[in-house]
């Protein structure tokens, strides 16, 4: 092929693909940001905003790209000229990052009612909670027949190099972790916690899915992940090998919210879509998708859930304690961790 | 000469306004002008760049980043050199498949290649079970400085080793000759003569890699273990992205890519005089392998090695997309490409596949027409004003992108919606962050051109189109392919700079892969990488068809 001619080939490619690119779809009724693997292919995005849409017979358009971190500083950025109307995903460890910046519109749902108080974390209804979780060790039952029970004992000289964990400066199970172990060990112990825990964590990655990759290739034994998980593993790869414990100091929860962003061009859409977030045609897609236990129960738990055992006892930190103090402790933990 | 005066002033003035409203106009408003979260206090004060340069723990930070992305810069060019040799020596089969190859890794996600790292070089990797099969102990490859240098070296020996060669190729071998006729041992050849003349290529690539290195990012976390090996890039990630400290980021990209920028425009000042040159002339490695050359078998076991470095993780991602996890085992499976290709009448993936294409060729196509311009302008320049406009068009690169995307949006989310196609938006940034790079591959070429040739010409009574058409072009075909494709997998990778602006008509394959790697679908995401890899493939076949004219096979003819 001579160059014109494959220059031209080149362009006309260039061309064809921009010229069919989508074009701008008719302005929709809702506008929705949230994390990337909430509106994936097999996240509960495709089921909820669909039944949404076939509930309000309107159109709702998502927008997902990066994870809650991520989505959560833009909307912040965005702050002056909002572009969505409800931001989905915010759990309680970064709250406070939008408490600071102002973002919400206040709405109480009549729906809060099926929703357990303890999870009605914000009194003035700037945020909903849609699901909760906890952060645990999901471990390798074949390679660790004795996983370690509780924080103290994951400081265990045997366990050497055998953990992974997320940073708490980019990702959103790190961070609780941080405020785990504050938790736990009050502000005056954390630090010293974290030293004696450094000889056995074999690297920190930057976002759950480094972690979790390193750990399903058989890289390290224990991974920081979510109680969960191993919930995953049992519907689509039919295994009870990967496990996790209940940890003896107990356990820390992560709540998801979601809320009508201030200035949201379409406030009623947002509290008809706030409102419907907490019906069956929402909570129940949650267990199987998000990997989370519905904030407003309609349906018994799925069958792959019962390996995932059930928490009675929870460490938290309050919200506002968080708000104040989290970059001081962020600073602390990196310069600790980086001697 | 009124063509030439026409290109240097159209194309240059196209690249200079360019760099001027996409990349300095929304840096200097961001920076002078107040913090766009809090409008009462500036973006960019004295005082928090006086914090951050009187803090040790960031200083001591600077200096580790400084210091590996120079030693990580220095092994892949050491790494490079014995290829390079190979390449400007030897004509074999394969041999532009084994040039072009060795960018693949820039295609994909850091994300996944770091994941293959793990697989291969890990501490139960394919190469410690290789060495427990044949009996040696463990070894710990990875988390620590050394893995950095490994991925590092990894993903940057390929462009070493594609510059320096098209440079080594086209050195006469005049001086080479002269040098052993009067008695220079191999070695002094080597440090006198050949390092010198191969100078000008050695800092373009220098430059070009020690960027990337600075700007690494999950390579660095990972790999490095933790926060011991901390960068600025990180905390620089940390503060614009997470915790919205915009002053003290802005101070930190400032002071990082500031003096990055100063360090490598006076390097790049370190050139000889332009060496003659010729064209390449390549001897078969086959003839020479059954004549039992010693060198031949030498460039054997580096082209051996070489291939295995480079294609050792990437056989990793292709293994991991091809296994699934069942019932507590791994079993070989093909559902993940299944399920990419829309049995289930989905098209999404289809979809994003051609949103990153499109991205990418436009992205590469701009940063060409931008580099031609930027290129024009600084083989003109005086020798005073050349330092200037090299580091003027390295700093994009320079810059964090993550700042670099906060800057952009700050400045144009006040346009209103749906005035220009969010694409057009995303390529037009796409080019401008990789045109650097095309710079970087394209300069010592064009500087390479002997300068007679445009007198020799002319005497012979050609137009300057003809001149470009009959030598110019073929002359820097070759390289015009590589910096091509080299811009488009930079393009095709880059992330950072979309996040901030993406909506749904903007889906890319490096956002499907992260975010099936956030729903516990590993191997999808290891299949989106190989289509990845695969659909490049194809383009650079087209590319190779494109670029194998009429020039590039007379030299070949007379070797």
């Amino acid at each position: 092929m001579s160059q014109p001619k494959f220059a031209r080939l080149l362009i006309g490619a260039v061309f064809t693909l921009f010229v069919t690119a989508p074009a701008f779809a008719q302005a929709p009724d809702l506008v929705v940001y949230t994390y990337d693997s909430f509106n994936s292919e097999w996240g509960p995005g495709p089921v909820v905003f669909k039944s949404f849409e076939t509930h309000c017979g309107c159109t709702v358009k998502v927008v997902a790209p990066g994870d809650s971190g991520s989505i959560l500083s833009r909307t912040i950025l965005e702050k002056a000229n909002p572009k969505a109307d409800i931001l989905l995903g915010v759990n309680d460890s970064e709250a406070y990052r939008s408490f600071q910046h102002d973002l919400w519109m206040p709405y109480r749902s009549p729906n809060l009612k099926h929703v357990a108080p303890e999870l009605q974390l914000d009194p003035q209804h700037r945020v909903t909670p849609f699901d909760h979780g906890y952060i645990a060790f999901v471990y390798d039952s074949e390679t660790l027949p004795n996983p370690p029970q509780g924080l103290e004992a994951l400081t265990d000289p045997s366990l050497k190099g055998k953990i992974v964990i997320e940073s708490p400066k980019t990702s959103s199970p790190g961070l609780s972790f941080l405020h785990w172990t504050i938790a736990a060990y009050g502000e005056e112990g954390y630090l010293d916690y974290w030293n004696r825990l450094k000889p056995n964590l074999l690297t920190i990655t930057d976002g759950w899915s480094a972690a979790y990759g390193m750990f399903t290739k058989g890289e390290v034994p224990i991974v920081l992940s979510y109680v969960t998980s191993p919930a995953y593993h049992l519907e689509y790869e039919k295994t009870e090998r990967y496990k996790t414990v209940l940890f003896t100091e107990g356990m820390y929860r992560q709540i998801e919210f979601a809320g009508i962003l201030k200035g949201a061009k379409h406030p009623e859409r947002a509290r008809q879509f706030i409102d419907f977030m907490l019906t069956a045609g929402f909570q129940d897609a949650i267990p199987l998708t998000n990997w989370m236990f519905p904030a407003a129960p309609h349906s018994p738990l799925p069958d792959s859930f019962r390996i995932v055992p059930k928490p009675e006892k929870n460490l938290t930190l309050d919200g506002g304690r968080i708000e104040a103090k989290n970059a001081d402790w962020l600073r602390a933990w990196s310069r600790t961790m980086s001697n | 000469m009124t063509l030439r005066r026409w290109a240097v002033w159209g194309l240059g003035g196209l690249a200079l306004s360019a760099f001027v409203v996409g990349f300095y106009g929304p840096i200097l408003h961001f920076l002078v002008g107040p913090n766009p979260l809090k409008p009462e206090t500036p973006a960019l004060s004295w005082p928090v760049l006086h914090e951050v340069l009187s803090d040790s723990w960031i200083l001591g930070i600077l200096g580790f980043s400084l210091f590996q992305a120079f030693l990580s810069t220095v092994l892949s060019i050491l790494v490079a050199l014995p290829g390079a040799w190979v390449l400007s020596r030897y004509d074999f089969p394969a041999r532009r498949w084994f040039e072009h190859l060795t960018f693949l890794p820039f295609l994909l996600p850091t994300i996944l290649v770091v994941l293959a790292m793990v697989l291969f070089f890990g501490n139960r990797g394919w190469l410690n079970q290789a060495l427990g099969w044949l009996g040696f102990p463990q070894v710990q490859f990875l988390y620590s400085l050394s893995g950095i240098l490994i991925a590092h070296v990894f993903f940057n020996v390929p462009l070493a080793l594609k510059l320096i060669s098209a440079a080594w190729m086209r050195l006469s071998g005049q001086y080479e000759d002269a040098a052993q006729m009067l008695g220079a041992a191999p070695w002094r050849r080597f440090r006198t003569l050949l390092v010198p003349l191969l100078l000008p290529s050695i800092l373009s690539a220098f430059a070009a890699i020690f960027l990337l290195c600075l700007n690494s990012f999950a390579v660095l976390l990972v790999l490095g273990g933790g926060p011991k090996h901390t960068t600025l890039e990180v905390l620089i990630y940390q503060l614009a992205r997470i915790e919205l400290d915009l002053p003290r980021a802005a101070a930190l990209a400032l002071l990082q890519s500031g003096l990055a920028i100063v360090l490598l425009a006076l390097l790049l000042q370190l050139r000889p005089p332009a060496p003659k040159q010729r064209p390449p002339v390549l001897r078969r490695l086959g003839t020479d392998l059954q004549g039992k050359r010693p060198e031949a078998w030498f460039a054997l076991a580096v082209l051996l090695a070489l291939t295995t470095f480079a294609l050792g993780p990437l056989l990793a991602v292709l293994v991991d997309s091809v296994r699934v996890f069942r019932h507590g085992q791994w079993h070989f499976s093909l559902q993940a490409y299944l399920d990419l290709f829309g049995l289930r009448g989905n098209t999404r993936f289809l979809d994003s596949m051609q949103n990153s294409f499109g991205i990418a060729l436009g992205g590469a196509t701009l940063a060409a027409l931008l580099g031609c311009g930027t290129l024009l302008l600084i083989l003109n320049s005086s020798k005073c004003v050349r330092p200037v406009l090299e580091g003027a068009f390295l700093l994009p690169v320079a810059l964090s992108t993550v700042v670099f995307g906060i800057a952009w949006f700050h400045l144009y989310q006040r346009l209103p919606e749906g005035q220009v196609p969010l694409v057009w938006v995303i390529v037009a940034m796409h080019g401008l962050l990789v045109c650097p790079y095309w710079l970087r591959i394209m300069l010592p070429a064009a500087e390479s051109v002997p300068r007679q040739w445009l007198q020799v010409s002319r005497m012979l009574g050609h137009s300057t189109g003809t001149f470009l058409r009959v030598v110019l072009l073929p002359w820097l075909r070759p390289s015009l392919a590589t910096a091509f494709f080299f811009a488009f997998t930079l393009s095709l990778g880059e992330l950072n700079a979309i996040l901030m602006i993406a909506d749904d008509t903007v889906q890319t394959l490096p956002l499907e892969i992260y975010s099936a790697l956030g729903g516990y679908r590993f191997a999808r995401a290891s299949a989106i990488g190989v289509v990845l890899l695969l659909a490049s493939l194809l383009l650079l076949l087209l590319l190779n068809l494109g670029t194998q004219g009429r020039g590039d096979r007379t030299f070949r003819k007379r070797s």
